[in-house]
């Protein structure tokens, strides 16, 4: 027989499944393979070598942050001072648990149960699971970590290293298996589209929440009093979590308290032992199977049978409306684009808050208040680029419906145009409303050189985007808030508009300044306008004759599956 | 003899060295159920890819309804329905705010888009959950929805890439229904599918593709005389006169698709270590 050669005797024979090991080499070896298949390709070579710099800075935390680590801790150790160290474990499992949460929402999770078609026992599945945790690159950096303040602790100490070693051994298996477990509720919750994208919307909130936090802090210390009572009410509930229990029990076992100590790391095995039975409930239920499919089967009863109308454009043809429509649609139901949209008004609300500038309680912009209505707005459009140099980036398979409906593609480019536009607009007059709230009125004139800029600004913008979105198309998951980026070319060719729009404004703006007439400005700006728009009507033809050429690129990059990008996101 | 209503002259495509469509002459008359056949990497989706505009020839070229394709694209995508590949839908709209949508795109009217949309949707058993994204349906709605956009606009032909791929036995009786429904009211179909029992059931001729080159032609009786044909011919060249002379059951189609690709011959081989 050609081509296949037999299996070993005592392969074919054996009554039971592969061993745990042989299976362990096989997921190994599936994962060396994909990265080296994705390496056919320019795109995944650079995506290599943009992985060899992330693990040398990983490299360089990791070994930096042992060098600090075991220093402090002998200090802490030497100078009676355990209570440091609380810190330093506060730190490692904020590290250890925050990061692979932010790496996964980031990214396509890997589908452990996939794994399951193979023959395996329960027991394998689960140290599968146990060892592809191990091996992550946040769990080796955090027990370097852990080793080098046990080093610091038993240079210092070592008659408290067999006490520390317990505790710390502990603190080292609740975040094992803490991280275990929010790795796969988390890829249970990510399974399913709604779960992911108001998990996505969530953190984004968090990321926003993050940057008000020095604001408010600088606030709250006018009241210091009040602070530090919460500080402390704070610290007393975090005596009672991993990290303030192994820390406490270190405090234990060097006061010589060893029963105390041995106390305290039985409530780290108590919490050690809860979260297995978690981990274990959550593979269990995989690997008896469930179904996270999100097609529902279909309701039998219907109540009353309405007629959907689209929408009306009045003034535009059916299919202009029609795409109007969709594109509108598509907007309000992707969570990333709509916080996209609430961003300016976000930044202006930093600004308001931020002391750094102007020193004292006003903020950044509150010294400069004219400024606020122009930064909001251009902010406003910096962010609609984000769509518009990719317009097609989100249709997905629909990407073929404009390519065999009878419409001429300029008027698929023009009817995206049109709701780029009106989402510039609705942002712009919620940007208006927002800075006369945080920092009164925006005078007259300033609002006229600003609405005429953004006549000027927005067709060249629209041009440089409809020729990018057809030349360097990238597919956007409308459900995913990670690996949104541009292509490279797309975001060099959106900072050259940019610089090009920001210098001729300043250019306009500095002469009517100097003439002492601002309003000057944006009547300079109607001009301007007038040519950035015979540009973007020229290049509108151009950009349509380019995606019927271009028409198999467009087609093979947007319609893309998510199966591909799994394999090459995964690969490495 | 009416003018065809699909036809192609010599049309090729290349991608870089490895020639996917080879000079392929079809003709389609109007009114026929034609099956469009091959095996794996044939060319079959290459082919109806260039058909429907998604992809530029290399050569040759293609006449619909008497236009051509390439120069006057509008014209003829306003009387064609398709379901690619890839199904070609917006994933965050609803089954009705797709249709609706696909209505608007051929021309129709809110009012007229918005009533056939409902009644689509209620034909294809899709209407029981109006809220539920287009993404969110299982593969076999998907297949239904891309269907009932081909034909909202009542297309005079239709292309369909592997509709019944993934499709269960009830949504399958659905669109067979009504794909000759279409037939009876004069639409021609053009179909590439890899269930021959399905094609052999509904179409009335056939076309086969091989490495690119179309290498039959007709209607499945005529597929069928030929074979048989030959196989008596080579009978006879061997010799075996009773075999030629032999009356014999009538050829299904999946015998006749063998018989012309060359897939009809054991390779040989046995894979000893199965049981």
């Amino acid at each position: 027989m050609a081509g296949v050669s037999p299996l070993p005797s005592e392969l074919a024979d054996r009554p039971r499944g592969p061993r745990s090991s042989d299976l362990i080499s096989a997921v190994a070896e599936l994962r060396w393979r994909l990265l080296v298949n994705s390496l056919r390709t320019i795109r995944g070579r650079l995506e290599l070598v943009s992985r060899i710099f992330v693990g040398f800075s990983v490299t360089t935390l990791a070994l930096g942050g042992a060098v600090f680590l075991a220093p402090l801790a002998y200090i802490s150790i030497a100078q009676d001072h355990p209570d440091y160290l609380a810190i330093a474990l506060w730190i490692i499992f904020a590290f250890w648990q925050l990061y692979p949460v932010l790496g996964a929402l980031a990214s396509v999770p890997f589908e452990f149960a996939t794994l399951l078609r193979f023959p395996m026992t329960f027991s394998t599945f689960w140290w599968l699971a146990f060892f592809y945790g191990v091996v992550d690159p946040v769990c080796l950096v955090s027990l370097l970590w852990l080793a080098a303040i046990l080093l610091g602790i038993g240079v210092a100490s070592p008659a408290l290293l067999p006490g520390a070693a317990l505790a710390l051994l502990g603190f080292a298996l609740i975040n094992l298996f803490l991280s275990r477990a929010v790795y796969l509720w988390l890829e249970r919750w990510l399974a399913q589209r709604k779960a992911r994208e108001i998990m996505g919307l969530v953190f984004l909130f968090l990321i926003v929440g993050f940057q008000f936090v020095a604001p408010l802090a600088t606030r709250m210390g006018k009241h210091q009093a009040g602070a530090f009572r919460s500080l402390t009410s704070i610290a007393d509930v975090a005596r009672f979590l991993p990290p303030g229990l192994a820390s406490f029990s270190l405090q234990q076992f060097q006061q010589g308290k060893a029963l105390e100590g041995l106390y305290l790391c039985a409530g780290l095995g108590v919490y050690a032992v809860l979260l297995v039975a978690l981990v274990n409930g959550r593979l269990r239920a995989q690997f008896f199977g469930e179904n996270l499919s999100e097609a529902a089967a279909p309701v039998a009863v219907r109540t009353g049978k309405k007629l959907h109308e689209s929408w009306d454009l009045r003034g535009f043809s059916g299919p202009i409306a029609a795409i109007f429509e969709k594109e509108t649609r598509y907007l309000l139901r992707s969570g990333p684009v709509l916080f996209m949209f609430v961003m300016p008004i976000v930044i202006l609300l930093l600004f308001r808050l931020n002391p750094a500038v102007s020193g004292g309680g006003h903020g950044t912009l509150a010294s400069l208040p004219d400024w606020a209505f122009p930064v909001g707005s251009a902010y406003a459009l910096l962010m609609l680029t984000n769509i518009v140099y990719n317009s097609f980036g989100s249709d997905g398979g629909g990407l073929q419906f404009f390519l065999i409906a009878p419409v001429p593609m300029r008027d698929v480019l023009f009817a995206k145009n049109i709701s780029h536009t009106a989402v510039l607009a609705i942002n712009t007059t919620l940007v208006f409303v927002a800075t006369s709230f945080l920092y009164g009125p925006p005078r007259p004139d300033i609002v006229f050189v600003t609405l005429a800029a953004l006549l000027f600004a927005l067709p060249l913008n629209l041009s440089a985007g409809n020729l990018m979105s057809v030349y360097s198309p990238k597919r956007y998951d409308l459900a995913a808030f990670g690996r949104q980026r541009a292509t490279s070319a797309t975001a060099l060719v959106g900072m050259l508009v940019q610089a090009l729009v920001v210098g001729i404004s300043f250019l306009v703006i500095f002469a009517a300044h100097h003439f002492g007439r601002l309003w000057l400005a944006g009547v300079a700006f109607f001009p301007l306008a007038a040519v950035s728009f015979l540009v973007y009507w020229l290049i509108l033809n151009k950009a349509a004759r380019a995606a019927v050429d271009r028409r198999e690129v467009l087609v093979a990059e947007i319609c893309r599956t998510s199966a591909d990008s799994t394999a090459s996101g995964r690969a490495s | 003899m009416p003018a065809p209503a699909i036809a192609t002259e010599n049309l090729t495509r290349r991608f870089g060295q490895l020639l996917a469509v080879d000079h392929v002459n079809l003709s389609v008359a109007p009114g026929q159920f034609f099956g469009f056949l091959g095996p794996n990497g044939a060319g079959k989706s290459t082919t109806i890819k260039m058909l429907t505009g998604l992809l530029a020839p290399s050569e040759g070229r293609i006449t619909i309804l008497g236009t051509d394709l390439v120069a006057d694209p509008v014209t003829v995508k306003r009387q064609i329905g398709v379901v690619p590949e890839g199904l070609a839908l917006f994933g965050r709209l609803t089954g009705a705010e797709y249709l609706n949508f696909v209505g608007r795109m051929y021309g129709l009217d809110r009012k007229t888009a918005a009533q056939r949309a409902a009644e689509l949707l209620d034909f294809m058993q899709l209407s029981d959950r109006p809220k539920a994204l287009v993404t969110d349906y299982s593969h076999g709605m998907q297949k239904k929805l891309a269907m009932a956009a081909a034909v909202i606009h009542g297309p005079k032909i239709l292309f369909l890439d592997e509709p019944f791929e993934g499709v269960d036995a009830i949504a399958s009786g659905t669109l067979k229904a009504m794909l000759q429904r279409m037939i009876a009211h004069g639409a021609t179909i053009f179909l590439t599918s890899h269930v021959l029992e399905i094609v052999e059931r509904l179409c009335s001729h056939i076309a086969i593709i091989h490495q690119g080159r179309l290498v039959a032609q007709g209607s499945i009786d005529e597929l069928r005389s030929g074979v048989e044909a030959r196989v008596a011919g080579v009978g006879s060249a061997d010799g075996d006169a009773a075999a030629a002379a032999r009356p014999r059951e009538k050829l299904t189609l999946e015998q006749i698709f063998l018989e012309i690709v060359g897939g009809a011959r054991l390779t040989g081989q046995e894979l000893t270590w199965l049981a």
